[in-house]
């Protein structure tokens, strides 16, 4: 079914600046905006949507964004206009931030820089919780390590991989894709 | 190190490329967008990492914030939209041409088996971006102490990213107070 675009835009633009710490960060909010408040999808489509999203190349807000307002607002318009508002809420926050830490002087520029040394440890921590959710679907499954540590191995030593890291990802991937077929067939 | 300003087309490229090719969602673009702006001298690293402190504390998509910064800083207003449009770009392409094989082929076997390779790799690419990202800013016990308890605030005890790094950086600000880097 479509939505009016205008109801779209309205959702899109509070999970722009509803969603903090990274894309997955938003799935509630959409959840509850699509498929509680609104019956516009199913759970198990829901389900598959998140999935893709969180398959396909790109940022995962972005991707469900794209997704939604393409399947919803009706198409390529609907993708696009929902992408716009999304960002635009925090493109604008970024810009002030950028342009008040840039023109900054004396004892703002003081604190500023005493508030950005004090945040390290934080963005760290904030960091290390994004690795840990990549990290815990595979925790449990030892048979997945080897390629861990092969990944680090070629992401150290090897300079092509240095510069094209992503194809580290698509290597790994075809190894357990090829080892799943040979098992199939 | 001299820094060199890249041509539209090539920034867009540049981008566009890391958009399209990384999988594991906005953590590890902007990571991998520090490297390479780094790699090609667009920007010193003191900037980039500024850029990635305020991609990580602003709502909205990370790689999209560090995307605009980075545009801003080579040149403005134009090339912060370039940067924007080039990684939003990818997933739109991908779903007007893909959507439906996507959705026809997401559950089947032979995908969940490539993203489970993907998965395992994706772990040693994105600690290592981590562990180059903020090993510097772990020095110090004071550091250490901090780092500690908002991991565990946000892993352990599931709370909203926001107020940990609002508490956080309120903490560690009274514990460094008068300390500077």
């Amino acid at each position: 079914m479509t939505a009016g675009l205008f109801e779209l835009s309205k959702i899109f633009f509070k999970v722009g600046l509803a969603t903090f710490g990274g894309g997955l960060a938003s799935i509630p909010f959409l959840h509850d905006a699509f498929v509680v408040t609104r019956p516009w999808i199913t759970e198990g489509a829901f389900t598959d949507m998140l999935s893709v999203a969180q398959m396909t190349p790109g940022p995962i807000v972005l991707n469900l964004t794209t997704l939604l307002g393409y399947t919803y607002g009706g198409g390529f318009f609907g993708a696009l206009i929902s992408t716009f508002v999304m960002l635009l809420g925090p493109l604008v926050v970024v810009t002030i931030l950028m342009l008040l830490l840039q023109k900054s002087t004396g004892k703002t520029q003081q604190w500023i820089d005493r508030c950005r040394f004090a945040m390290k440890p934080v963005i760290a921590a904030l960091l290390v919780s994004s690795l840990w959710s990549v990290t815990r679907p595979i925790v449990n499954k030892p048979q997945l390590w080897p390629l861990t540590a092969l990944s680090l191995i070629l992401l150290i030593k090897s300079k092509f991989f240095k510069a094209y890291p992503q194809l580290v990802m698509v290597l790994c991937g075809l190894i357990t894709l090829t080892w799943a077929y040979v098992q199939h067939s | 190190m001299d820094q060199t300003k890249p041509s539209a087309v090539r920034f867009f490229f540049q981008l566009f490329q890391i958009s399209a090719t990384c999988l594991g969602g906005g953590a590890v673009m902007i990571g991998l967008l520090h490297g390479e702006a780094l790699r090609r001298h667009w920007a010193p690293q003191d900037k980039l990492d500024d850029m990635l402190t305020l991609s990580l504390s602003c709502p909205g998509p990370m790689a999209t914030a560090m995307s605009w910064q980075m545009g801003y800083y080579i040149g403005g207003l134009p090339f912060a939209a370039l940067g924007v449009c080039a990684v939003a770009l990818p997933p739109f392409l991908i779903f007007l041409f893909f959507a439906n094989w996507l959705f026809a082929h997401m559950g089947s076997g032979l995908t969940l088996a490539f993203f489970k390779g993907a998965g395992a790799s994706l772990v040693a690419l994105m600690g290592l971006i981590i562990f180059g990202l903020s090993g510097k800013s772990l020095i110090g016990y004071k550091n250490i102490l901090i780092f500690a308890g908002c991991a565990t605030a946000l892993i352990l005890f599931k709370i909203s990213p926001i107020i940990v790094l609002i508490l956080g950086t309120l903490i560690s600000l009274i514990f460094t107070k008068g300390e500077r880097s």
